[in-house]
């Protein structure tokens, strides 16, 4: 006997695991965006730096608008407070990018398997859809959290190239890592989401891509509030339920649309 | 215990019937050949079996349990369309990731075993993207065989291949088969092809089975005839009709159907001063069976 024993759902998910592993790490998508996490914010923060603070005058209304660059190093990382529903630079071309990249990356990789062929192979050996499902998010999630690190260095490198300063007001190294915490289970909710749109739409990676990024959107103002710079650990916990709740039931959605629609 | 065996499977694409309850038996370790027209239902029967889509009616079963049953399932190996491949990553990578899928423990060997028996452990190292089309179709075969499938569901893998390509195939197939107790359901138009391996056939028109046979009963319903060709089909034919029961001018030839020799039609034309230009001895192929029951409505 060649196989090795694939009954159970834990030794399905294994085997399940070791596909998208392999297959993920293989692909030069991965290591793409593994890039633009690195290199974003690089360029955001020596950007904004060089062009500095910017004005502008409404010719209609006459009304001067500013438009702020970083003052701290750690602006791109988050914000302190609850963080408002502002829409400056800081606010949105921030760490929370990645929640976009990630669900991107999510819709693309998942429909891969649709428009390759490779859901044919997938589903004849297996019959059962949650290991598909709790792979796809356990693997994306892994490569998120590389992200949203990378993301993380590439802000510290950006910040010291554009010589900004490192100081902490209103809140102290905890606060970060509470921060970044919190972001990483925020991140399971946005998996979770893409990887429902793109098992609904398979084939179709532009129609996943546009749902999640409608969906994103409505998302995206309250990440600033869940993940504040100044988060403890209550904010931890809150969304890693919130990550596992949303991660639990959208799975079973997503076993669902597998199960009610036609693979192929 | 048969290895596929359908009951009534129904399965519509919105307003439009695809399977109109197909009834279907694949005996274990056959070599089931299913063919029909385009669009007949071939393909989606198939898909029906690999659990890709979901059907609207009927019963699936596969060695006697729920199609659906995992442990029955992980031993199916498929070819459907096209193989399921990712473009960008090499023919090796694909494999592995197969491997994993199906769970082998000796994936390396595994791998190496079907590659060498499709004739591609040369091309292993190259992207899939980058394979000619009878490469990529072996690439789906060598796909199928891993890890020694108990059921191989093949759509059209001969389509692409070449000469070559064919008789590996053939020769696989019937070595599975034989040695391996695979059962194989392959669907081809190539039907002279499929006459060489197939042990079973089954017939599928407008989503129903029309007809299923095995290889000796094809056999008995394709007699062998004898073939003449003269300058006037016409008088020959007249001449012949005289001595035997069933004559037929067919594609420029006259058809001796009854059970004689062709030193038997010769004599009988030269009786009446006939010369024949051709004399042959032949058998309706499985291709002009297939024909003539499409022909008559799908009954012979």
């Amino acid at each position: 006997m060649t196989k090795s024993d694939i009954k159970g759902f834990s030794n399905r998910l294994k085997s399940m695991l070791k596909v998208d592993a392999r297959r993920m790490f293989k692909s030069p998508l991965v290591y793409i965006m593994f890039g633009i996490c690195l290199l974003v914010p690089v360029l955001i923060l020596v950007m904004t730096s060089f062009m500095g603070t910017t004005t502008t005058v409404d010719p209609a209304t006459g009304a001067e608008q500013t438009m702020e660059g970083f003052k701290n190093v750690w602006q791109i990382i988050g914000s302190v407070g609850n963080g408002g529903m502002a829409m400056d630079l800081t606010t949105m071309c921030n760490i929370n990018l990645v929640f976009f990249a990630v669900a991107i990356f999510v819709c693309i990789f998942v429909s891969e398997d649709f428009r390759s062929g490779y859901a044919k192979n997938l589903f004849t050996v297996r019959s059962k859809r949650m290991e598909y499902v709790a792979s796809k998010i356990i693997i994306c999630f892994a490569a998120s959290v590389i992200m949203l690190l990378l993301f993380f260095v590439g802000g510290m490198i950006g910040g010291a190239i554009a010589g900004l300063p490192f100081t902490m007001e209103g809140f102290n190294a905890g606060g970060i890592v509470c921060s970044m915490l919190a972001k990483m289970f925020v991140l399971l909710i946005f998996i979770s989401i893409a990887l429902t749109f793109a098992c609904f739409s398979k084939q179709k990676l532009w129609l996943s891509i546009l749902l999640v990024l409608g969906c994103g959107m409505l998302l995206f103002m309250t990440i600033p509030m869940m993940t504040p710079l100044n988060a403890g650990i209550l904010h931890v916990v809150m969304c890693l339920a919130g990550g596992v709740l949303f991660s639990i039931g959208l799975a079973f959605v997503s076993k669902l649309i597998l199960n009610k629609t036609s693979l192929v | 215990m048969n290895a596929i065996e359908i009951k009534n499977l129904t399965k519509n694409y919105g307003q439009k019937q695809a399977l109109a309850e197909l009834d279907m038996t694949v005996p274990q370790g056959a070599i089931y050949g299913f063919i029909g027209e385009n669009g007949s239902g071939k393909s989606t029967t198939e898909k029906l079996i690999c659990g890709l889509i979901v059907p609207n009616g009927g019963e699936i079963k596969l060695f006697g349990k729920d199609y659906k049953d995992q442990e029955i399932r992980s031993q199916i190996g498929v070819l459907i369309e096209s193989p399921g491949c990712y473009p960008n990553i090499s023919v090796w990578d694909n494999m592995k990731l197969q491997a994993a899928n199906l769970g082998l423990k000796n994936e390396d060997e595994e791998i190496r075993k079907v590659l060498k028996i499709v004739r591609m452990e040369g091309s292993a190292s190259n992207k899939f993207k980058n394979c000619s089309l009878g490469m990529k179709q072996r690439i789906g075969i060598a796909f199928a065989l891993l890890g020694n499938p108990k059921l191989l569901i093949l759509d059209e893998p001969i389509n692409g291949l070449d000469a070559d390509g064919m008789r590996i195939m053939r020769e696989v197939l019937t070595d599975i088969t034989t040695n391996l107790k695979c059962t194989v359901l392959i669907s081809s138009h190539i039907l002279g092809e499929l006459e060489k391996i197939a042990t079973h056939y089954g017939i599928i028109r407008g989503g129903k089975m029309i007809k299923e046979m095995t290889a000796e009963e094809l056999e008995k319903d394709c007699p062998t005839y004898v073939a003449i060709k003269t300058k006037d089909n016409a008088k020959a034919k007249l001449a012949l009709e005289k001595k035997f029961k069933k004559v037929s001018e067919e594609n420029e030839y006259i058809r001796v159907y009854d059970d004689v020799k062709a030193e038997d039609v010769v004599n009988e034309l030269y009786s009446h001063s006939i010369l024949p230009s051709e004399v042959k001895t032949a058998k309706i192929s499985l291709e002009e069976y297939y024909i003539n029951l499409m022909d008559k409505g799908g009954k012979l």
